[in-house]
């Protein structure tokens, strides 16, 4: 099935129930009832926190970045055209903090990664196992697979991890991805295929038995190019 | 196709995006290599995975702490606030506060106001007399902020006063305008008047230009917290200018409305007739 190619369809809808009553929502905290206010953000709290993780890797200040945004939304609540979908418009405002974040207060720390290098978007080599054991979708329950797949996902480069949570953990589309990120749809696609590969390889050790639960310790050997 | 050129569709064919002919041929090469239809395996399986909602979920207390702190940044009077970095208080852009102090963990404590703003982005502006401009820089320094850069990065402002209040504030726009035209969001500026001062007002030129202040304040985003060292001035300059020309006052730590504050053209003339009374006696 192709994820990508359901969401034009999505996108070219007409707004849904749940988008009209967002509009309802934010005209009457534009009119005063601001209360309402975490109402209207209560379902985008996931993808504001994540899209601030991605570009800083750091949870107490994705916290920090991600209410900074909401409160930067609710400042300008007036400024947002309901042409634009509104979790697209939140998410955009926590990437642009996270990254004045990360520019101001990490400068010397990040300051080679901030703009990444050609050679950070190369060919990647990925691990060699000569089948892969699946990780059920039930396997999720267990904290330590969540552990493990946060800890992958926090392994990966910032440019690859930023694509990675909007397009996997977001659900949103390479054209959705590019423009939040600011590059192309190619470089999406590139970044998310070194990104999926890498956290393939972060979580295939525990696949020898931690995931399946069969103790099946397998040969690993790299790919000759 | 080999391995080399199968490994950069991976990606894309998981997700459906590779041309029907180039599919078959994906297949194809998958169906006598084990070692390529692992990794579509696994990368299918990463992306169903990571998509599912329980694969990363929230830090505890999350939803709490943000309508915590959603709540808390309603200014007095409705409208989004700023946080102070003092306490909890929250102000209003726009808004003209005195903040009356005794000791040195006080003036520390307002000192915070630019903290707040230079860990937030917005810009701050030391503006007063050479000796507390002086110790509002050392505070940030041992705060571990590195105030050269800042200011070089048009985040922090240091403003001397001037003999003429007209002067003062036509400085004080101009640097907000600089910081404006740099991205700042919310200006903060922190005050400390030279009360008898060489190179200052006179005290009522100082008072003046209080009053003005909290005009000119309306007309940018920005936040203004004046320090009265309640040591060190007069109690008329406490009662006149602490009290009479801002609005608000921060007290324990909350932005309190300043019920002693006298509008700002009634203020002046006051003053005028003040100053005319003195000149007769």
């Amino acid at each position: 099935m192709s994820r990508s190619a359901a969401k034009p369809q999505r996108d070219a809808a007409p707004p849904s129930a749940s988008q009209r009553h967002e509009v309802e929502l934010i005209q009457r905290i534009l009119k005063g009832e601001k209360e309402l206010f975490f109402d209207l953000i209560s379902p985008y709290q996931r993808s504001v926190y994540f899209a601030a993780y991605s570009v800083l890797n750091h949870e107490a200040d994705a916290e920090e970045v991600a209410q900074e945004a909401f409160l930067k939304a609710l400042a300008n609540l007036r400024h947002f055209r309901a042409e634009s979908k509104f979790s697209t418009w939140l998410v955009q405002i926590a990437i642009n903090e996270a990254r004045m974040r990360r520019r101001k207060d990490r400068k010397g720390l990040y300051e080679s990664i901030d703009e990444p290098r050609q050679d950070d978007e190369g060919d990647y080599i990925p691990r060699d196992f000569s089948d892969w054991r699946e990780i059920p979708s039930e396997a999720l329950e267990r904290k330590e697979v969540r552990d493990a797949l946060a800890h992958a996902l926090a392994s990966l480069k910032p440019i690859y991890r930023e694509v990675f949570v909007l397009r996997d953990v977001q659900d949103l589309s390479i054209a959705e991805t590019a423009a939040l990120l600011g590059i192309e749809e190619s470089s999406v696609k590139t970044r998310l295929l070194r990104a999926r590969l890498q956290m393939r390889d972060a979580l295939a050790p525990g696949l020898g038995g931690a995931w399946s639960m069969t103790a099946d310790p397998r040969k690993e050997k790299r790919f000759s190019s | 196709m080999n391995c080399e050129q199968a490994r950069l569709l991976v990606s894309e064919y998981v997700d459906g995006e590779v041309a029907a002919s180039t599919a078959a041929s994906f297949e194809r090469h998958l169906r006598g290599c084990s070692r390529c239809e692992s990794l579509v395996k696994g990368t299918r399986n990463v992306a169903r995975l990571a998509s599912d909602p329980r694969a990363f979920s929230l830090p505890d207390g999350f939803s709490e702490r943000l309508k915590d702190r959603i709540a808390s940044s309603f200014a007095a009077d409705g409208r989004i606030g700023v946080r102070l970095g003092i306490g909890k208080a929250v102000a209003s852009r726009g808004d003209h506060i005195a903040y009356f102090w005794e000791n040195e963990r006080d003036f520390e404590i307002g000192v915070g106001f630019l903290e707040a703003g230079v860990r937030s982005g917005d810009a701050a502006f030391v503006f007063g007399h050479g000796k507390a401009n002086a110790r509002v820089l050392d505070v940030l320094r041992t705060h571990g902020h590195d105030c050269e850069a800042l200011i070089r990065a048009k985040r922090l402002f240091v403003l001397d006063g001037s003999p003429a209040g007209q002067t003062m504030l036509a400085n004080i726009g101009a640097a907000f305008q600089a910081a404006m035209e740099a991205g700042a969001g919310t200006l903060r500026l922190l005050g400390n008047l030279g009360w008898g001062k060489a190179g200052w007002p006179s005290d009522n030129g100082i008072l003046d230009f209080e009053a003005r202040v909290t005009e000119a304040a309306q007309q940018f985003p920005c936040v203004i917290v004046c320090m009265y060292d309640v040591h060190a001035v007069s109690g008329r300059v406490l009662l006149k200018g602490g009290f009479e020309t801002h609005p608000f006052i921060l007290h324990k730590l909350q932005v309190c409305e300043n019920h002693h504050h006298v509008p700002t053209n009634r203020f002046l003339a006051d003053l005028e007739h003040m100053e005319a009374t003195e000149r007769i006696q």
